[in-house]
């Protein structure tokens, strides 16, 4: 049965807006545990702080294999109704040396639990992860660092260009005025990989409107070869995506690179490839920022956020097949075909 | 401006976080897409009362693409390809009736090996020290990236052996990490085998530079009691050894 198109947005748009999927997951999820190992004495103790979905698992899995050497791991499972004075005793009964927060979710609550203990003598290192805008996240906590959820243009449109015959050198993306530093920093590793990003800036409170003439004028004007679409709620809405995005590919289609794996579908085409976070990657990536800290004495000192390292390709392969062309052996490396 | 004040962004001001594909299959959206999709292009390990076969290893394939080729010529054999040594260390205490890795993995886990794999009748391979820009120096570089096919402990002495310095290790799942690890700067080098090397200099526009190991690494090898799955590997055709990066079985 073919899915008709406002049966898309609609769809999308939960995911897009970043509500229901994932909350009914946190409370069905929420009596769920992880299990950690008995804690060996003599070990410092790190405190992961998370809610309990598949990917927090996933993740927890990842980051606990590649510390247990070296660290206990204690668990925290979180849902909305977890309270900061809960997570203050659990402070004081393990005195962790390092706190992995896991979600918007877990740094939202060690936010109210350092505001709520400021006379406290310094705060444990803490490392943000799989949370939206993990700079502005770090920047409301005490001594905290984090690895982006955002996968960096350069990884994904590498990606694209290693998978599809049309060549890519240079993409287009939409982007709100307030995101323009971080287009532009990605603009320099783009760079590097001898590719360019073409921005096209629309007004922080964009219209459907804007972003179609935004987008006209990359797909006429502009001599794009591909697009690469931010995660941005208000870019993503069903107006936008409606009025603006599908209406133009489907007159033009270019591959579009998405951050969102909903966003690509064989049945409702917009994008050709999601590129997106490998969670056990993200795991083992966090137990590597862990065990860097634990030889530096646990000092965040001068540590910038990190971009995550690895992903998980999704192709729309009717999509790709159709118009862009799939090189030989890309299908053997890509994660999951929809076809 | 509070703290609080600082966070709690507008609706406006959110990202989109990228869901989890697991989650997804419960919207009706990526019920009639991703989720029955997902299950026809993920191969997943049959679950016959047969033999068992356990693989890890580093290869520019997605594991299931391994699997499925593998599970293909080896009908009766329950074939899983770990994307991750730990999840393959789990595997191995379910005692599995053989193992496939490179030698020194199995070794790690106390496994003999019953077969080895070869190419061009070499049972070892060269490996290098990876690097944007100029050829990197083992005994000097800040930090190093490899693919962990032994556990992070074993890792460390792995990577102390081929460079002769332990510098910072930051351990991966997949070779195809190797290239952003790089690119974003977490590590300033990285081990790999040569033929992954070669492969990895195919894909990138920058100027990527390696220094030849002296150590050299063995292919992959299988271990395990079960003769019979042994010499089923022994078997396998020249298309499915070409994907373990060998084209012999001694």
């Amino acid at each position: 049965m073919d899915m008709t198109r406002n049966q898309w947005l609609a769809a999308v748009s939960l995911i897009a807006l970043g509500l229901p999927a994932c909350a009914a997951s946190r409370r069905n999820g929420s009596n769920l545990a992880f299990i950690d190992d008995p804690a060996r004495p003599g070990r410092p103790t790190v405190l992961v702080v998370a809610p309990h979905t598949e990917a927090t698992q996933e993740l927890w899995a990842a980051f606990r294999d590649e510390v247990r050497d070296s660290l206990n791991v204690t668990t925290m499972t979180v849902n909305s109704l977890s309270q900061p004075e809960t997570l203050a005793q659990v402070m004081r009964d393990h005195a962790p040396v390092a706190v992995l927060l896991v979600d918007n979710l877990a740094a939202r609550l060690y936010r109210s639990y350092q505001e709520h203990h400021v006379d406290s003598q310094g705060f444990p290192p803490a490392v943000v992860i799989m949370a939206s805008f993990a700079e502005q996240v770090v920047a409301t906590l005490k001594n905290a660092t984090a690895i982006r959820y955002e996968v960096p243009a350069v990884t994904a449109l590498m990606s694209l260009r290693t998978n599809i015959e049309r060549p890519v050198r240079r993409i287009g993306v939409i982007h709100r005025a307030q995101f323009r530093c971080v287009v532009e920093e990605n603009a320099l590793l783009v760079a590097k990989e001898h590719m360019e990003l073409v921005p096209a800036e629309v007004p922080n409170a964009a219209t459907p409107k804007a972003t179609r003439r935004a987008l006209h004028r990359l797909l006429r004007h502009s001599d794009i070869d591909a697009l690469w679409v931010m995660n941005d709620n208000v870019l993503l809405q069903p107006a936008q995506l409606s009025g603006a995005w599908l209406e133009a590919l489907e007159r033009q289609p270019v591959p579009v690179v998405v951050g969102v794996a909903p966003l690509v579908s064989a049945r409702r085409h917009f994008g050709a490839f999601a590129i997106v976070p490998d969670h056990a990657g993200l795991g083992v990536q966090a137990g590597n920022l862990l065990l860097d800290l634990q030889a530096e004495g646990f000092d965040l000192k001068g540590r910038k956020v990190e971009a995550p390292v690895s992903v998980k390709t999704i192709i729309d392969l009717p999509l790709v097949r159709e118009h862009f062309g799939l090189r030989p052996g890309a299908l053997e490396r890509i994660d999951i075909v929809l076809q | 401006m509070s703290r609080s004040k600082q966070y709690r962004k507008g609706r406006h001001d959110r990202a989109v976080e990228p869901r989890r594909p697991p989650q997804l299959s419960r919207r009706a959206f990526i019920g009639t897409t991703v989720a029955g999709l997902v299950a026809t292009t993920i191969a997943q390990p049959a679950r016959a009362a047969g033999s068992k076969l356990h693989v890890l290893l580093a290869v520019d394939l997605a594991p299931r693409i391994l699997q499925k080729d593998l599970q293909g010529v080896l009908s009766g054999v329950d074939v899983i390809v770990y994307g991750r040594v730990g999840d393959f260390a789990r595997g191995l205490r379910e005692a599995p009736d053989a193992a496939l890795a490179i030698r020194e993995s199995l070794e790690a886990f106390g496994l003999r090996p019953r077969l080895q794999g070869s190419t061009n009748g070499q049972v070892t391979e060269e490996y290098v020290l990876a690097a944007l820009g100029a050829p990197p120096d083992p005994k000097t570089v800040a930090s190093v990236g490899v693919v962990d096919l032994f556990g992070r402990e074993r890792l460390s002495q792995f990577v102390t052996r081929l460079l002769g310095a332990s510098p910072p290790v930051k351990s991966v799942t997949k070779l195809a990490d190797i290239l952003p690890l790089l690119q974003l700067g977490n590590a300033a080098s990285a081990i790999l085998p040569k033929s992954a090397y070669e492969a990895l200099r195919g894909r990138t526009s920058q100027s990527l530079a390696s220094t030849s190991l002296q150590t050299r690494f063995g292919r992959a090898a299988v271990a395990g009691s079960a003769s019979d799955v042994i010499a089923r590997v022994k078997a396998l055709p020249a298309d499915v050894n070409n994907k373990l990066g060998i084209d012999a079985w001694t």
